[in-house]
This record gives C-alpha cells, sequence and structure tokens, in this order.
C-alpha cells in the first residue's frame, strides 16, 4: 500500500475503533471478545484496503465482516456462551432511572439468542434495511423479519418496554 | 411496534452501549495481522497460478471473459465540476452537478462574504485569504446530505486537487471575486476525501490529509509541504465519567495525525475541536474546549506538566491526570461533577509550575 493509503486506513481505523467495539459488545456481551472481533474486522480490511477503498463503503465491508466473524466463533469452535448480563463500566454508587435503564435493556438484549440479538443490533442500532441485515446473516428477509418480531416480544417481555415501544 | 418504537429501541441500544469503552487501538497488532493476511493470500495466490498452468487452454478459450473480469470500469463518479472563471459572474464561483442534481455556489455579503448553494445551508464569512501560509481555507456549511465547501485560496495557487478514496481526483480552480480568489463546490457529505492537494504553475504547494469526523465532511485542519513525513496517526481517551445530572457518560478522546490534533467529545455536546498540532511552551496549559451549556472540558498542555490538583467549590480536592501524547499533554473533565474552584499544576517531582482560579486554562 502506498503511504496516502496507508494514512487513509490509519485513519479510518482510529475513527472506526470505539464503534466496532461497541458493535463487538453488542453481539458477544463479552469487551474482550468485542476488541477480538473489532481488530479481525479491521485486519481484514487493511489486507484488502485498496480493493475496500474503491467500493466507497469500508464501514460496510467491516460491519459485515465483524458479523461473519461472530458467526464464526459459534460455528467453527461451538463456543459456549456465557452472558454476563451486565456492562463492564462500574455501577455508580447513586444508580438513576437513566443508567438502570441502560444496564436492564443491555441484559435483556444479552438474553436474546445470539441470531436474534444480531437483527436487533443491526436492524435498530445501526439502523439497517432488512435486505441488509439479511445480507449481513446470510439468511432471507423473512428470516429477518420472524427473528425481529421474536427479538421484540422477548425485550417486551424481559422489561418495560410496552410503554414508549408500543 | 411502530416505526417510532423501534427507533426509540436503536436510541435506547445506543445510549446502552454508550458506556462501552476501549483502551487505546491495538494499530500496530492490526496493521501487523492484515499485512500477514495479505502475504498468505499472496502465498495461496501464487500456489493457484502454479495449479491454473494447467487448465490454460482453457482460459485462453475464454479471453474475453477474463478481460472483462481484470479491465471492469469504475463506476461514474457521483460529483462534476465545472471549470469557471477566471472572474466570477454574478457572484458565481462553483458549478457543477452531484449525484446528477445540478448546482451552483454564490458569494454574497460584501468584502468578507459567505458562500450559497440552492438548497445547502450557506457557510460562515469565508474572509479574504487563508490564515498564515496556508494555500487555501475550506469551510464545509450545512448538516444534511449534501455540504457546501467554499473558502478562499492564496495569490500564488494556481488550482486544487480533491482526491478520493477510491483514487478519483478532481480539480478546483480559483475563481477572482473582489480582487480575492476562491474555489468551491456541492458534495454529499459522506464523501471519502482523502486528501487536497495544492499546486502553483511550478509544482506542488502543500498538502492536506483531512481529519475524518465521523459523521461529518471530512475536515481540512493542517497543510504540509510536499517531502514532509506525514505525521504518524495516534489516539487515545484522555477521559471519561457519568454525569447523572448532564448527558450521562461523557468521553473526551484526542485523535492525532497528518490533520493535526483533534479532540472528540462524546455524549455531550461539543462535538469535534481540531487545530494543527503545535509545540507549546512545557508548564502551558490552554483550555481548548468549553461553552456555556457543555458540562465537558479540556485542554492541552505543555510537556512538563504531570498532573493538576484541582480544589473543587465543595472543598474537596482531586487530582486530574494529564495524558501525554505526540509531546502534547490533554487533560478533561466534568464541571458538572465537581465545578473547581483553584488548580494548580504540578511537574512529575512533585513540583507546582502553574496555578489558576477556575477550570485549569
Amino acid at each position: 500500500m502506498d503511504r496516502a493509503a496507508e494514512a487513509e486506513f490509519s485513519g479510518f481505523m482510529h475513527s472506526r475503533w470505539l464503534q466496532l467495539v461497541r458493535l463487538g459488545f453488542a453481539l458477544t456481551g463479552d469487551s474482550g471478545l468485542a476488541e477480538d472481533l473489532a481488530q479481525t474486522a479491521l485486519a481484514r480490511a487493511y489486507a484488502s484496503w485498496p480493493k475496500i477503498r474503491r467500493t466507497g463503503d469500508p464501514d460496510a465491508y467491516v460491519r459485515r465482516v465483524l458479523v461473519n466473524a461472530n458467526r464464526s466463533r459459534f460455528r467453527k469452535h461451538r463456543v459456549a456462551e456465557q452472558l454476563t448480563g451486565t456492562v463492564p463500566e462500574p455501577v455508580p454508587q447513586e444508580v438513576t432511572r437513566d443508567s438502570d435503564d441502560r444496564v436492564t435493556l443491555m441484559a435483556a438484549l444479552l438474553s436474546l439468542p445470539p441470531r436474534q440479538r444480531s437483527v436487533v443490533v443491526l436492524r435498530f442500532w445501526l439502523d439497517m434495511t432488512e435486505t441488509q441485515v439479511a445480507e449481513a446473516l446470510g439468511c432471507s428477509v423473512g428470516n429477518v423479519k420472524s427473528q425481529a418480531s421474536r427479538a421484540l416480544a422477548t425485550l417486551r417481555a424481559r422489561m418495560d418496554l410496552t410503554e414508549e415501544m408500543s | 411496534m411502530t416505526g417510532h418504537g423501534e427507533q426509540d429501541l436503536g436510541q435506547r441500544v445506543d445510549r446502552a452501549l454508550a458506556t462501552i469503552t476501549s483502551g487505546p487501538v491495538p494499530a500496530a497488532a492490526i496493521v501487523a495481522w492484515g499485512r500477514a493476511i495479505r502475504r498468505r493470500r499472496r502465498l495461496a495466490g501464487a500456489a493457484a497460478v502454479a495449479g491454473a498452468v494447467a487448465v490454460t487452454a482453457v482460459a485462453v478459450a475464454l479471453p474475453g471473459l477474463l478481460f472483462t473480469a481484470v479491465h471492469k470500469k469504475p463506476p461514474a463518479g457521483p460529483l462534476t465540476i465545472n471549470k469557471l472563471g477566471p472572474v466570477a459572474r454574478d457572484g458565481v464561483i462553483g458549478s457543477g452537478t452531484t449525484g446528477g442534481k445540478p448546482w451552483v455556489v454564490r458569494l454574497a455579503g460584501g468584502p468578507n462574504p459567505v458562500a450559497q448553494a440552492t438548497g445547502v445551508p450557506g457557510t460562515s464569512r469565508l474572509g479574504t485569504r487563508p490564515a498564515g501560509s496556508d494555500p487555501a481555507a475550506l469551510h464545509a456549511g450545512g448538516s444534511g446530505a449534501f455540504r457546501l465547501l467554499a473558502g478562499p485560496v492564496s495569490p500564488q495557487v494556481a488550482y486544487l486537487t480533491m482526491r478520493l478514496a477510491g483514487g478519483t481526483t478532481y480539480r478546483l480552480s480559483p475563481v477572482a471575486w473582489h480582487g480575492h480568489r476562491y474555489v468551491a463546490l456541492v458534495v454529499p457529505w459522506n464523501l471519502q476525501v482523502t486528501q487536497f492537494t495544492a499546486y502553483s504553475q511550478h509544482g506542488e504547494l502543500a498538502f492536506a490529509i483531512p481529519f475524518p469526523d465521523p459523521g461529518e465532511f471530512p475536515r481540512v485542519v493542517s497543510w504540509l509541504r510536499p517531502g514532509t513525513p506525514v505525521p504518524a496517526v495516534a489516539s487515545a481517551t484522555v477521559a471519561h465519567g457519568v454525569d447523572h445530572n448532564g448527558p450521562g457518560f461523557w468521553a473526551v478522546q484526542v485523535q492525532i495525525g497528518p490533520w493535526g490534533t483533534c479532540l472528540q467529545d462524546y455524549g455531550g455536546n461539543f462535538g469535534t475541536w481540531c487545530r494543527p498540532t503545535v509545540s507549546y511552551p512545557p508548564n502551558a496549559i490552554t483550555l481548548v474546549m468549553s461553552g456555556p451549556h457543555i458540562s465537558e472540558r479540556a485542554g492541552i498542555t505543555g510537556r512538563a506538566v504531570a498532573y493538576i490538583q484541582l480544589r473543587l467549590r465543595n472543598g474537596k480536592t482531586a487530582r486530574l491526570h494529564v495524558l501525554h501524547i505526540g509531546g502534547q499533554g490533554f487533560y478533561a473533565l466534568s464541571v458538572l461533577t465537581g465545578p473547581p474552584a483553584s488548580w494548580t499544576a504540578y511537574t512529575t517531582t512533585g513540583h507546582p509550575i502553574a496555578t489558576g482560579t477556575g477550570t485549569p486554562g
């Protein structure tokens, strides 16, 4: 890669790192795994950077790689997922309603099966279309719809979302 | 479930994930891993070529197919820029098309003009020439899908080029208006500009690698002379915390690179602050990020400042960590958590070197 491309990738890597770690955490519930997935996605992006920059949408590429790497984690290694249901942040002494809501929502999200959680994260957090989610997860649009429906039903049941979500 | 409800879920997930932080970017490890992947691919490719010799006859039968695969034309760019000038007519300093839609940029407002284009918010006052020895000052206007980019260029600039991530390069020719020269164009907000270069009649004057501000148009902060080593990129979180009465989780990150020095406020309202990387006096303490309705404060120190001791208005004391990176020190705090009444800066050996009242800097 030439110097300009190296600098360009470096800028991209530094500006997207935190968001990729957050995406990894949303998918895995584990901050260590989240950083591993973010590293995997960015290393693969580096390896193909000249091609990716031509496509004009490197964000979509790294997201897809991260999601696929997480899927592979289950497929290849049959990882027994252990979810903590808590965020890796010291709980403040004065827990407000807002921070309470975050912890509850994160716990509810992490309690979803991996596929449903991926659909919620991609569809509602990253605001991807159902078609884009289906492409990213390698499934049909119908499957995305049904997974989203089940996930939202579960989230409703596990936390008081009805007031604000319906 | 309504669309509004789904949007609300996205926002709530966003707020929940905003509490997730990370250490510094393991940049060296990522690049080393990426290079290893590329080496493996090359080896695999070489092995495939060796195997392909056996099936050359098949390939010879399909030359058209191979040609199509290798020489596929890139898609046509969404942006065209017309060459105008050298003198503006009716104040028009730029025209072209973006995504097939025509745009025209006009200057208005007297000798210190603003740039205006239909359907796009205008820029702030552009001034008449760039600061110092910079070849151009590029101001981005607007916050929607399209941005108006305009600014004055110095007299010795013959033209600028704008290079995109895919390698496409556009030429921007200055147009004179009231005795000063300007460039202007309308671009999609997410256009991935990787470099601006300024040329005189005799060759390259300077180049700028813009800061890739997430969600914003790339920001030109510094111009580098040809042959200048491109500064390395470094980033780190200066400080973070939780304001129960304010934005909730907040964090200030520093990003240093070829663009200059940028501080970003996550969770708060300040956004991004950038300026060219400069050398500060060893005991300097400069507040750079503050605002009337913003609880976060951030500043830069010289290399001698190791930490800042705060005396809070409630009588307590707190030590403010100074993060040193790229020859500069950075600090950040929330004045909601504990408004400081006074402060004293110390060296690593514990000698006080600066003092003041209120927020440091």
